[in-house]
């Protein structure tokens, strides 16, 4: 039973309509994460441009009542998101390109490598949805 | 020439363990991850309304000073299109978990195609939210230069 189920797994090859998803995958997905490193770039230059003002909102958040703590679990929340949004976009990048150059070499071990680094995006994806419901509950309360 | 050559190469293709195995893990995960995500999309139409009403119940307390209550049109019109878009995804990309499971349990390779097939509608519609956000994020720059 064992061997016919793996003769069976050789017998699985891919169509012609699932290489032109995955090749619709790989462009998409490459572009999602270019424009999102990029807009990342471009939100960094504009924080270290007005680093001093950002600097003043925390100051004035201190005088009005908010305390040190609070302060600094913000900053650590935002250095947290900003480093998962980092790994989304990097899985995403490295899953794109992977997927592609699995389908121009005819690589199944290249697709696998690209569906593992996917599988990290998604558990990334998982997370930022996880946080975000944490967010929204501790806003309603 | 470009063509019978692709079309030469799909024969050639085949799922192998390593492929299913790593297939199988991104169609887990992903599957969880369209399940969460629904839930805070769900969650974040529920906490839209919860805060209008919060902000409605604050604006009446200073009718009596003249200050009337801003429309809230604008942000419901954006919950809703967050919350399609949600939905959407949502669709896809269980689509794309269920289809790939259910092909790489009774080995049907046309059921992974339409999974994969959920797949690329996914990103697509990620792709055409970005583009239509960044237009969005020039046209706001360009309105903030016009100003200054």
């Amino acid at each position: 039973m064992d061997t016919q189920q793996e003769h069976s797994l050789f017998d699985m090859q891919m169509d012609d309509s699932s290489q032109q998803s995955l090749l619709s995958v790989s462009k998409w997905a490459k572009f999602i994460a270019v424009s999102g490193i990029i807009i990342g770039a471009i939100a960094l230059i504009f924080a270290m441009a007005y680093g001093p003002q950002i600097i003043q909102v925390f100051t004035t958040m201190l005088k009005i009542g908010v305390s040190q703590e609070e302060a600094g679990m913000l900053i650590g929340v935002l250095v947290v998101v900003v480093l998962l949004i980092c790994g989304w976009l990097y899985f995403l990048l490295r899953s794109a390109s992977l997927l592609n150059r699995g389908l121009e070499s005819r690589s199944s071990a290249l697709l696998a490598e690209g569906f593992r680094s996917m599988r990290v995006y998604f558990v990334i994806s998982f997370i930022i949805s996880l946080l975000s419901i944490i967010s929204v509950i501790t806003e309603m309360i | 020439m470009e063509n019978s050559q692709a079309d030469s190469s799909l024969f050639e293709f085949q799922y192998d363990e390593e492929l299913k195995n790593s297939l199988q893990g991104a169609a887990n995960w992903a599957g969880m991850a369209a399940l969460i995500s629904f839930a805070s999309s769900i969650l974040g139409m529920v906490n839209f309304f919860v805060q209008r009403a919060k902000m409605q119940a604050i604006y009446r307390q200073y009718t009596e000073y003249g200050i009337s209550e801003p429309s809230m049109g604008g942000g419901l019109i954006s919950a809703m299109i967050s919350f399609v878009i949600g939905v959407l995804l949502f669709v896809f990309l269980l689509k794309f978990s269920k289809k790939t499971k259910q092909g790489l349990e009774t080995n049907e390779t046309y059921l992974i195609s339409e999974g994969l097939s959920g797949l690329s509608v996914y990103f697509r519609i990620i792709g055409i939210v970005l583009i239509i956000a960044i237009i969005f994020i020039l046209l706001g720059l360009l309105a903030i230069i016009g100003q200054s």
